[in-house]
């Protein structure tokens, strides 16, 4: 029964994070690897990259779900994640078989600040095992 | 290093397209498992690899993500651009090597809110979908220049 499985982990990202995944990705959008920048914009200070955050999410699903594939995502990014702040991600898997596709799962996605459960990426993606 | 303008809410237009395009690296897969604690073998493990149905090792689709974010923030809209959220399929590998050209195409646009809705594709070398899916952005409501400063290649120092 994989229904009901479930994992989160704590974590929470420094400036040479962003800085990290900006050289990987190639964005180096100034709100996430500027502070004199962004210190001027909506959220006052650097935020991480939309991505990193599903790239983490995508290590838990790997560890929930070994070797399992993922086909497809959807998220949203209601709110930024800054630097210093603890953030719990969480993955779950909510239906199995579905849509009569056997070894199809779907997973809730999640990633919420601790501090004051602000939710700054939520979503479902779908893993074939 | 180049310089690189962003397109702001108002310059954008319905139909607009741009494309960015990037060669995935050894580094690159040994350091997106890193961050993100995705260690499956079948990305870093070449005998593993060869006993798959890949044949070789794969990237991580989520790289593949990543340089969709990347096409968004350095092509259309440009830097300053904020993420809203991302539909992802994807439907092929990418193999350590292949070169991926992100296609971004303006679909819609949000006046009260400066939100911008855009297609995207990503096509491997072989001009073959290995993803799809629609990014939604709030676009930059200011003109800002800034200096392309990534892709100095850098080693995983444990």
């Amino acid at each position: 029964m994989t229904q009901g499985l479930q994992t989160s982990v704590v974590r929470s990202f420094s400036q040479a994070d962003f800085d990290c995944f900006a050289r990987l990705s190639g964005d180096d959008n100034p709100i996430h690897v500027d502070p004199g920048f962004s210190r001027d914009t909506r959220f006052g200070r650097t935020v991480a990259h939309g991505l990193l955050l599903c790239s983490v999410l995508r290590g838990l699903i790997e560890k929930l779900i070994p070797d399992g594939r993922l086909t497809d995502q959807s998220v949203m990014f209601p709110a930024p994640t800054f630097a210093g702040d603890a953030m719990r991600f969480a993955v779950a898997v909510v239906g199995r078989d579905h849509e009569g596709k056997k070894g199809l799962m779907e997973c809730k996605l999640e990633v919420k600040r601790i501090a004051d459960s602000v939710v700054t990426c939520q979503g479902q993606c779908r893993v074939v095992k | 290093m180049s310089n690189v303008s962003n397109f702001t809410y108002d310059e954008i237009s319905i139909g607009q397209t741009a494309s960015f395009n990037k060669q995935v690296g050894e580094q690159d897969v040994s350091l997106f498992s890193a961050l993100s604690g995705d260690v499956n073998p079948v990305h870093l493990d070449e005998s593993y690899a060869a006993g798959t149905i890949f044949g070789e090792r794969i990237a991580h689709g989520m790289l593949t993500g990543a340089i969709i974010s990347a096409a968004l923030a350095m092509e259309l809209p440009g830097p300053g651009t904020v993420y809203l959220g991302q539909t992802l399929r994807f439907t092929r590998p990418v193999k350590i090597g292949d070169r991926i050209t992100v296609h971004l195409e303006v679909t819609g646009k949000r006046d009260d809110k400066g939100f911008v809705t855009l297609d995207c594709k990503v096509l491997n070398q072989n001009d073959k979908l290995v993803a799809s899916g629609e990014a939604q952005v709030l676009a930059p409501s200011e003109k800002i220049t800034i200096e392309r400063t990534s892709s100095p290649r850098f080693g995983l120092i444990d």
